[in-house]
């Protein structure tokens, strides 16, 4: 978890080095590298591993840079990652990377969890109620959780909208001790 | 009485139209490490320093170190309890602990919670730990005496309530006797006791609640504990807790007392604290603020004006030196702060001197304003007599020849020692005080050996209790006259007719 701190510093950087309109293709790379390394996380080892030559690792990293839309910005990141034995926390700048363009953009990740499935007239009704409350538009990432047994929770990384029967049915317990 | 089912239909559908789905919002953060009594939490924005952060299990800390990446937090509870990657919520209220009557008689932790197994406190108000102290405006000078019952401070080192008067001396040499003594002598008045025990063992605590017990203390005190087995947090929050308790009854137009046992602790648990959350160590690895972090909480000691009830506060800290040095860091620092100190010597305590006060170093800044003039009548030199006399008394080992103005001298300074002599938990009413003080400074006790001293003044206070009750109650109201000085004389030589 401490890597996160340090992927936070690395993302400002990258941000702050990049020019507002090249956001969205840098949101796209983004994608694409969370994919690939959620797919196949051995190559994150691979990435840093001793038993690889220094410069093996660094030609096959910026093979993969060159596919990307931004090339010379993945490329210093992987050499720099790579140079200081850090690559493993990859996934860690990728997530931070994401949450700083979209909140660019005026955009949130917000993680909800709901009981049952529900319609998308219904999904859409809890985006707006979580927009109005964030001030943000809202991209969702649904999980079914039926411990929370109806209502919602919606999650971002510094705010938790507790809607659920199991937080009113808490705070009753509470009340009435 | 029939019932209409249209009607309950109708109240039931007006329930459900005015149903309105509520939902808790709280800012929260992930804690990314977790140990030592701290964590550190990503997020949390907009966290005040100081707010109460609430963890999974019910476990609750403080925001202390607001950084540029993260919050470090103190962890009040059991930090098992909580693992990396866990979420933690804002409260967005600084820590607070109950007040009130419902308080007296218990023992609680820092939080104000229960320890005693006396059930839970109905506490109707809860205040925070950290107040901001009273300012000028809201002030007036002490001036109402606040009687310890021992014969040497309550003479020489008097104390008034609103003051601040530091207890200081090394290990074993009456501290905290001194302390208690003070608290069974607030019986059948209107003082409030609070006992704050920080870093201490749990079985000297449960010593001192029992002699409270048994000697009726307890019905006014309220002793707050973070045992030496508690952590850092705990025992660096224990005296703004008591504080805390002890500011509701100033604010109310009532008076108490509180006494911290000891901020030499204090010190160090907030010095490990501050260790671990990487603030940068000063002189003897001390933070920079740890004269803020004792100045912040004698400060809210205060007598309050007329305007807001006249109630007050007097604070009692305690500071254990190492080898009688009073120059240490938190010593002199503590010293600059409090409005006088009462200094214990261990040379004199193991010469039999118990209290073994030192005359010399002691001193109250503000209290002898405080002072009944009944007692500031006869005290005379009381304290300069005491200082030259332990001068001369080394001068004297040398077995040199004396004159006769310094033999008399240190006949009455030994005899003086020896009334201020006083036994543990036997505070003395203020009437026999100034009874046996004036009969050693008028010379009433210079032909008694000094073996015999103890004996005489047990039985003046026996003879005082059979037939001087009346007088004994008129004494202590004014200053005392050329006539009571006549009849008290009277008594002194009725009594030396024995011996």
């Amino acid at each position: 978890m401490r890597n996160k701190l340090i992927a936070q510093r690395y993302s400002k950087a990258i941000i702050l080095n990049m020019e507002k309109r090249l956001l969205d293709s840098l949101l796209e790379d983004t994608n694409s590298l969370k994919t690939v390394f959620s797919q196949d996380p051995s190559l994150i080892k691979s990435f840093d591993s001793f038993l690889f030559p220094l410069k093996k690792r660094e030609d096959l990293a910026l093979k993969v840079a060159d596919k990307l839309n931004n090339k010379n910005i993945w490329k210093n990141l992987f050499r720099i990652l790579i140079k200081k034995h850090r690559f493993t926390i990859i996934p860690d700048i990728l997530i931070e990377l994401e949450e700083n363009i979209l909140d660019s953009k005026n955009q949130i990740k917000v993680s909800l969890k709901i009981a049952h499935e529900q319609t998308d007239k219904i999904l859409n009704d809890i985006a707006e109620v979580i927009k109005d409350i964030l001030k943000k538009d809202v991209i969702l990432d649904v999980k079914i959780d039926s411990s929370i047994i109806g209502g919602f929770i919606a999650q971002t990384n510094s705010i938790l909208i507790d809607g659920s029967i199991k937080n009113s049915l808490d705070r009753l317990v509470k009340i009435k001790k | 009485m029939k019932i209409q089912p249209d009607e309950i239909s109708a109240i039931l559908k007006d329930k459900i139209n005015d149903f309105k789905f509520e939902f808790d919002i709280a800012e929260t953060g992930k804690v990314v490490q977790i140990g030592d009594g701290i964590a550190r939490i990503y997020g949390m924005d907009n966290v005040m320093a100081g707010e109460m952060i609430e963890f999974p299990g019910g476990v609750v800390g403080m925001a202390l170190n607001l950084e540029e990446d993260n919050v470090g937090c103190i962890i009040f509870g059991e930090t098992r309890k909580i693992k990396e990657g866990d979420i933690a919520k804002r409260t967005k209220k600084i820590l607070q602990v109950p007040v009130g009557e419902a308080m007296l008689g218990r023992v609680v932790n820092s939080l104000g919670q229960p320890i005693d197994g006396k059930g839970e406190i109905k506490a109707k108000e809860y205040k925070p730990v950290e107040r901001k102290a009273l300012g000028v405006i809201q002030r007036q000078p002490v001036k109402e005496p606040l009687q310890t019952g021992l014969k040497a401070i309550d003479s020489m080192i008097p104390i008034g309530r609103g003051q601040r008067e530091l207890i200081i001396g090394d290990r074993q040499t009456g501290k905290t006797a001194i302390a208690i003594d003070t608290i069974i002598n607030q019986k059948d008045t209107d003082v409030v006791c609070i006992y704050v025990a920080i870093g201490q063992k749990k079985s000297s605590v449960a010593k001192i609640v029992k002699i409270l017990e048994s000697y009726g203390a307890m019905d006014y005190t309220i002793i707050v504990m973070a045992s030496a087995s508690e952590s850092a947090s705990l025992q660096y929050l224990a005296p703004y807790t008591g504080c805390t308790i002890g500011e509701y009854f100033r604010d109310i137009s009532k008076h108490a007392l509180i006494i911290y046992d000891d901020l030499s602790k204090h010190a160090v648990s907030y010095r490990e604290l501050s260790l671990l959350l990487r603030r940068p160590p000063g002189r003897e690895a001390y933070p920079g603020d740890v004269f803020y972090l004792h100045s912040r909480l004698l400060e809210r000691a205060s007598k309050l004006n007329e305007e807001l009830g006249g109630g007050s506060l007097t604070a009692l800290p305690i500071i254990e030196t190492q080898a009688d040095d009073l120059t240490a860091y938190i010593p002199t620092n503590v010293i600059s702060i409090t409005d006088g100190q009462i200094f214990l010597n261990s040379r004199l305590f193991y010469s039999g001197v118990r209290p073994a006060i030192n005359a010399g170093l002691s001193v109250s800044r503000v209290g002898g304003s405080a002072q009944i003039k009944a007692m500031r009548s006869v005290i005379g030199q009381l304290r300069v007599d005491l200082a030259q006399y332990a001068e001369l008394e080394a001068f004297s080992k040398f077995g040199s020849e004396l004159d006769k103005a310094t033999q008399a001298q240190l006949l009455r300074g030994e005899r003086l020692v020896e009334i201020l002599k006083q036994g543990q938990y036997q505070p003395l009413p203020v009437a026999k005080q100034i009874f046996i003080i004036f009969m050693a400074n008028e010379g009433f006790l210079d032909k008694i050996p000094v073996g015999e001293v103890q004996k005489v003044e047990e039985e003046l206070f026996s003879t005082l209790d059979s037939e001087y009750k009346e007088f004994m109650g008129t004494l202590i109201k004014d200053k005392i006259t050329d006539e009571t000085k006549d009849a008290m004389r009277k008594i002194c030589e009725k009594v030396l007719t024995k011996f």
